[in-house]
C-alpha cells in the first residue's frame, strides 16, 4: 500500500482553506490529522489531488471555557484533550473517554474535528458528545452533533465548509457520566455513553447514546424517557431501558458480529454504563 | 504483526516490584508491533475492563481451584466475548496441576475448545513432568507450558521432551533465557506448537522478540512463532486478527 501523489496545501486561515477547496472542487479535501483519510487514500477508496491541511490555523487550536461550555478547537488532538488540565478539571469524563480512543499513535495525531468530520459510525467521541448535547461550529453557526452526523461517513458539512470548534456543555455538579465500549478490532464493536442526575433518590435527567453498532450513533430517547423519574436503583426500569436502547441503536450485521449479538452487547453495556454513571453521580 | 501469548496487567508490586496498567499495556503493544495477544491477572474483573477497551487484546481467566466458587467464576468469565482460555499458576496459588479440582476446570475448557496456559519451570508444582500428568489425563485439552521450563536448562529440556511426547502440549517462550532452545523446540516438537510470549511487565517485549529473531530459525519460522502459532491456537486461524 502506497499513498498516491497529491499536493499538500498548508493554510493559515479558514478563508484560505475555503478558497482552495472552492478552487479545486471535488479534487480537494480537508486533512486534519489524516489518521483516517490517509488510510482511505492508501487503500484506493478515495482519491484527491489536493489536501488542504488546516492544522496550522491557530484560531482552530486550543481548549477554553466559554459560557458554561468547554470549547475545543477542531484541530486539537485526542492526546491534547486527554491531558488538558482544563478538561481534567471541568469535564473529567471527556478526558477518560479520550484516553481510550484507538491507540497512542492515533491519539497523538488524530483530532477531534477530524474524527467528527469523518463520521465513522464506530467513533467514541461522537457517541460521547451526543449524550452531552454537544454542538459543532462552522460558518459562524452552531449545530447539534445529532444533526451534524447524518450517516456513515457523511456529515451536514457542505464542500468548502470547515468545522472550527466543538462546544460541550459542562453538566451541573452531581451529574454522573460514564462511557464504555467493547472492541475486538481496531474500531469498537459497541460504544455507550450514559449521563444521569439524581435528586432525592430519583433520576431527574437520564441520557443514553449508543454508537458503533448501527449506521450512526443515536440517542435512545425512549429509554431515557423510561428512566427519568424512576428510582436510581430500579433494576427493572434499567433492564427495560437497556432493551429500548438496543432497539433504538438499530444494529447491523458486520465483522463485529450479527445484529442480534450487537443488540445483546448494547443491553449489557447500557446496564454497566448506567451503573457507572449512577456511582459517579453519587460520588 | 506479533501475537503475544503471555501478558500480565495490574500491580505486582508486593512480590515483584513491577506493575502495568491499561494505558501501559496499550502503549507497549503499539510500540512493539504486538497487534494481538492474551493478558491475565488474578483479578478477572479488572482484566475484563482492560480488554474491553483495547482492540486485539484478549483475556485468559485466572482460575485458582483453592478458592471457593472458582468454577462459577471461571464459567462467568469464559462466557465473556473477550476471554479466550484460562491461565493457571499452580506455583503461586499452591496446588498440583493434576489435582482433581483442576480436572473440573479442564472439563470447562474442553466443552468450549479453549486452551489453558500453565506457568512452567519452578518446583514444586510447575515442573513440566507434573503438568504432563494433566496432559496425559486430558489428551484433547490444549495445554501451553508458559515459559517452557523458565530459567533452568533441565526444566527447559524437560518441557521440550514433554511437548514431544504429547501432541496436545504447546511451548511458550517468555522468560526462557536460551534463544537457541526456541529453534531446538521448533525442530523437535514441530513448527506449529511453539508460541511467542513476552511476559510483560516481568520481561521486556524487545528482549523477548529479539530472542525469537536471533534463535536461528528461518524468517518464515520466526514469523510463525511470533505471530501465526498464537493466532492459530487462540483465534483458530493463523492469519486472523480476531477469533473466528
Amino acid at each position: 500500500m502506497t499513498l498516491p501523489p497529491f499536493e499538500l496545501h498548508r493554510v493559515g486561515s479558514v478563508e484560505e482553506a475555503r478558497e482552495l477547496l472552492t478552487r479545486y472542487g471535488d479534487d480537494a479535501a480537508v486533512i486534519c490529522g489524516g489518521t483516517e483519510l490517509l488510510l482511505l487514500l492508501k487503500l484506493g477508496f478515495a482519491a484527491y489531488g489536493h489536501l488542504v491541511d488546516i492544522k496550522g490555523i491557530t484560531p482552530l487550536g486550543g481548549i477554553r471555557v466559554d459560557n458554561g461550555s468547554v470549547v475545543i478547537g477542531s484541530t486539537v488532538t485526542h492526546r491534547q484533550i486527554e491531558r488538558s488540565p482544563l478538561v481534567l478539571e471541568r469535564l473529567p469524563a471527556l478526558a477518560a473517554m479520550e484516553r481510550r480512543v484507538a491507540n497512542i499513535r492515533v491519539r497523538s495525531i488524530g483530532t477531534l474535528g477530524g474524527n467528527l468530520c469523518f463520521s465513522d459510525p464506530h467513533s467514541d467521541p461522537a457517541t460521547f458528545l451526543l449524550a452531552l448535547d454537544a454542538e459543532v461550529e462552522y460558518d459562524g453557526t452552531r449545530v447539534p452533533v445529532t444533526r451534524f452526523l447524518v450517516g456513515p461517513y457523511e456529515t451536514a458539512l457542505e464542500h468548502g465548509q470547515v468545522l472550527t470548534a466543538v462546544h460541550i456543555p459542562i453538566p451541573p455538579p452531581g451529574t454522573g457520566i460514564a462511557h464504555r465500549k467493547l472492541a475486538f478490532h481496531e474500531r469498537p464493536a459497541a460504544t455507550v455513553t450514559c449521563l444521569m442526575r439524581i435528586a432525592d433518590g430519583l433520576i431527574t435527567d437520564a441520557r443514553i447514546a449508543v454508537g458503533s453498532v448501527g449506521a450512526r450513533p443515536v440517542r435512545a430517547i425512549e429509554a431515557e424517557r423510561v428512566l427519568t423519574g424512576t428510582a436510581a436503583d430500579d433494576r427493572c426500569a434499567l433492564s427495560g431501558a437497556a432493551d429500548l436502547a438496543a432497539e433504538a441503536s438499530q444494529p447491523v450485521d458486520d465483522a463485529n458480529g450479527s445484529a442480534l449479538y450487537k443488540a445483546h452487547l448494547v443491553r449489557v453495556l447500557v446496564e454497566r454504563c448506567f451503573s457507572d454513571a449512577r456511582a459517579a453521580a453519587a460520588a | 504483526m506479533i501475537f503475544d501469548s503471555h501478558m500480565h496487567v495490574g500491580s505486582f508490586e508486593s512480590m515483584f516490584g513491577v506493575s502495568l496498567d491499561r494505558d501501559g499495556i496499550d502503549e507497549l503493544m503499539c510500540g512493539h508491533d504486538i497487534s494481538a495477544g492474551v493478558v491475565f491477572h488474578p483479578d478477572n474483573a479488572y482484566v475484563a475492563e482492560v480488554v474491553e477497551t483495547i482492540p486485539g487484546l484478549y483475556g485468559l481467566v485466572w482460575a485458582n481451584p483453592r478458592l471457593r466458587g472458582y468454577l462459577e467464576e471461571a464459567r462467568e468469565f469464559l462466557a465473556h466475548p473477550k476471554f479466550l482460555g484460562m491461565k493457571l499458576h499452580p506455583l503461586i496459588d499452591g496446588y498440583h496441576p493434576n489435582d482433581p479440582l483442576v480436572h473440573r476446570l479442564v472439563e470447562l475448557l474442553l466443552e468450549r475448545d479453549l486452551p489453558v496456559l500453565i506457568h512452567c519451570g519452578h518446583p514444586i508444582f510447575t515442573l513440566p513432568w507434573s503438568i504432563e500428568e494433566l496432559a496425559v489425563n486430558f489428551p484433547d485439552a490444549k495445554i501451553i507450558l508458559g515459559h517452557m521450563g523458565h530459567g533452568n536448562v533441565v526444566y527447559i529440556n524437560g518441557a521440550i521432551d514433554v511437548a514431544l511426547r504429547n501432541p496436545n502440549v504447546y511451548l511458550e517462550t517468555s522468560g526462557m533465557p536460551m534463544h537457541t532452545k526456541i529453534r531446538e523446540a521448533v525442530e523437535r516438537v514441530g513448527e506449529t506448537r511453539v508460541l511467542f510470549g513476552s511476559d510483560v511487565p516481568f520481561h521486556h517485549p524487545e528482549v523477548e522478540i529479539a530472542k525469537v529473531r536471533l534463535s536461528g530459525l528461518s524468517p518464515e519460522l520466526v514469523e510463525r512463532v511470533l505471530s501465526r502459532n498464537g493466532r492459530a491456537l487462540f483465534f483458530r486461524d493463523e492469519n486472523a486478527e480476531a477469533p473466528s
